[in-house]
């Protein structure tokens, strides 16, 4: 093996574990030990990803506080080292962490809440998408309306969890009221993550829309996709929902 | 190919500049600071869409901007990761900044990427593998970029050189400038325990394309004081004075002053890079001076 490549290879399994190993050997010690050394190079790496994290996970970060997440994050940190420079892109593989971390298994919703701020991340760094406006749709005979596919942007995510993860997130923003009291068998929320503009919307969905939805972006027609939401629920009204939905910028444009 | 590249290396302002932060964004669009330079990491721009390009494209309209990159992992015996480098090219592809910059430091190795500049040991054959990258990194971009010394806490037994006989042979080497990172060279220094003058005094002014000036943190460890390069503190008093005297060998070169942890107001940045500003005028008018005497 080339030289550098031992020394990297040593280097990088000194700051990843605790110890310094056979890399020790290679540093100069001088007043201070090269496990010290290491370990300033160590203290960044955790550092710099933990902090990564923690603005891309605000949320989960509220929830279990700051001295659990940072110890939760040098755990993941370890076990999941990103792959790619792209800083951006690391934490995707958080949520399936937190659902198999013995020490969060005392909130059952915290993983899910992990993955809706996962899905917030890609949405507000996608690319970016217009808005179909309902004037757009006005040209349409209304005998026809049921055939257009409504397209929803390459940036939209759909969230669902057995758990209110919808309320429990804006109870958790910034200006929310202190003290809400949220019902844990609630039952789950479906959520939408959208961002017509620059801001992302998360919107918390019907067991209707979210059928709708789900079928218009698997490319089914409007109208196939009503009957998957009347199945879903009984009361779902299309004439209702729809325009609720265009209003707030759910879909970038459609075929007929 | 060098000489295409040479033609395009000058683009940045002789004056100071600051670190653009997202927390800044909204306000440098509204107030518009007179300040020569804008710089951002490379990699805060991967993203397809959203926020940040919305600002950058608005900012880069009214300001000469700095793309200096982090992660591309130029030391790896590992050769660099083409994903990244094609995420680099399709940024700067958008934005033709005026300089576009990176670390002499690694942080990949086996698809690993640890998230810091880790030190590369000054031998003969990081020295050819460091020429080899920094080459086709200039290759896919198509333009000369300049390289940052690290700031260091170890020193490889094995090195073969000094830092800066490294970086001059690595610049001469690739055809690439240099970015001198004056506090780089005040912790490391003050770290390993090298003269900071004697670094300068190494440096062809030549290959100084732009300078960085930052703050640091202080740590004790027992007996050892250790520099801790952590860009969140104002340029310490140490610092302003090796950038004087950097600034008096390498004549007037664009500067920056970067913050990245605990980001203070925007006013405060603008008062640092005044003084720096200050300094670079003070040496242009001692300069014009000297010419007409």
């Amino acid at each position: 093996m080339p030289r550098l490549a031992e020394l990297q290879a040593d280097f990088s399994m000194a700051i990843r574990g605790a110890e310094a190993g056979p890399v020790a050997a290679a540093i100069v010690a001088d007043g201070l030990t090269a496990a010290e050394r290491i370990n300033i190079h160590c203290n960044n790496m955790r550092g710099t990803l933990t902090d990564a994290l923690a603005l891309t996970f605000p949320v989960v970060q509220k929830l279990v506080g700051e001295g659990f997440f940072r110890y939760a994050a040098a755990e993941f940190i370890a076990a999941h080292p990103p792959r790619s420079g792209a800083i951006l892109a690391y934490g995707g593989e958080l949520a399936g962490f937190l659902a198999a971390f013995p020490p969060a298994l005392s909130l059952p919703y915290l993983a899910d809440v992990a993955r809706l701020e996962w899905a917030i991340n890609e949405c507000y760094h996608g690319p970016d998408a217009g808005r179909l406006d309902r004037a757009a749709l006005g040209d349409i005979p209304p005998d026809r309306l049921g055939e257009i596919r409504l397209h929803l942007p390459g940036n939209h995510r759909i969230v669902s969890s057995a758990y209110p993860i919808g309320a429990i997130w804006q109870a958790n923003q910034d200006g929310a009221e202190d003290g809400a009291i949220i019902d844990l068998d609630a039952g789950g929320d479906e959520i939408l993550v959208i961002r017509p503009e620059m801001e992302v919307q998360v919107r918390i969905l019907t067991a209707g829309e979210a059928a709708l939805l789900g079928a218009l972006a698997a490319g089914e027609t409007l109208g196939s996709a009503a009957e998957a939401a009347l199945e879903a629920e009984p009361e779902f009204d299309l004439f209702e929902a729809l325009p609720k939905l265009l209003a707030v910028g759910t879909f970038d444009g459609f075929e007929l | 190919m060098s000489e295409q590249h040479a033609t395009q290396a000058q683009g940045l302002p002789a004056a100071s500049g600051i670190s653009l932060k997202a927390e800044h964004y909204a306000q440098v669009l509204d107030r518009r600071p007179p300040v020569g330079f804008f710089e951002v990491h490379t990699e805060n721009f991967f993203g397809a869409g959203g926020p940040p390009h919305a600002y950058l494209e608005e900012i880069a309209a009214h300001y000469p901007l700095s793309f200096h990159g982090v992660g591309l992992s130029l030391g790896s015996q590992d050769s660099l990761n083409e994903t990244h480098l094609a995420a680099v090219a399709r940024a700067i592809a958008r934005y033709r900044p005026a300089m576009v910059s990176e670390h002499l430091a690694w942080s990949t190795v086996s698809g690993v990427f640890h998230n810091d500049l880790l030190p590369v040991p000054y031998t003969r054959e990081a020295l050819g593998i460091v020429i080899d990258n920094i080459k086709r990194f200039q290759d896919v971009i198509g333009r000369r970029v300049l390289i940052e010394n690290p700031s260091t806490y170890l020193a490889f037994a094995e090195s073969e050189m000094a830092e800066q006989d490294f970086i001059v042979e690595m610049a001469d080497g690739a055809g690439c400038g240099l970015l001198l990172d004056i506090n780089n060279i005040f912790v490391s220094a003050s770290n390993l325990g090298f003269d900071a003058g004697q670094y300068l005094d190494a440096i062809p002014g030549e290959l100084v394309g732009e300078l960085h000036l930052a703050g640091h943190a202080v740590k004790q460890h027992g007996e050892a004081t250790i520099r801790i390069d952590d860009h969140g503190a104002p340029v310490s008093d140490q610092v302003w004075a090796l950038y004087e005297a950097a600034i008096a060998k390498f004549g007037v070169k664009p500067t920056l002053v970067e913050w990245d942890t605990n980001v203070p107001c925007l006013d405060t940045l603008l008062a640092e890079a005044a003084l720096a500003e200050a300094i670079l005028r003070q040496c242009d008018d001692a300069r014009r001076e000297a010419v007409h005497a």
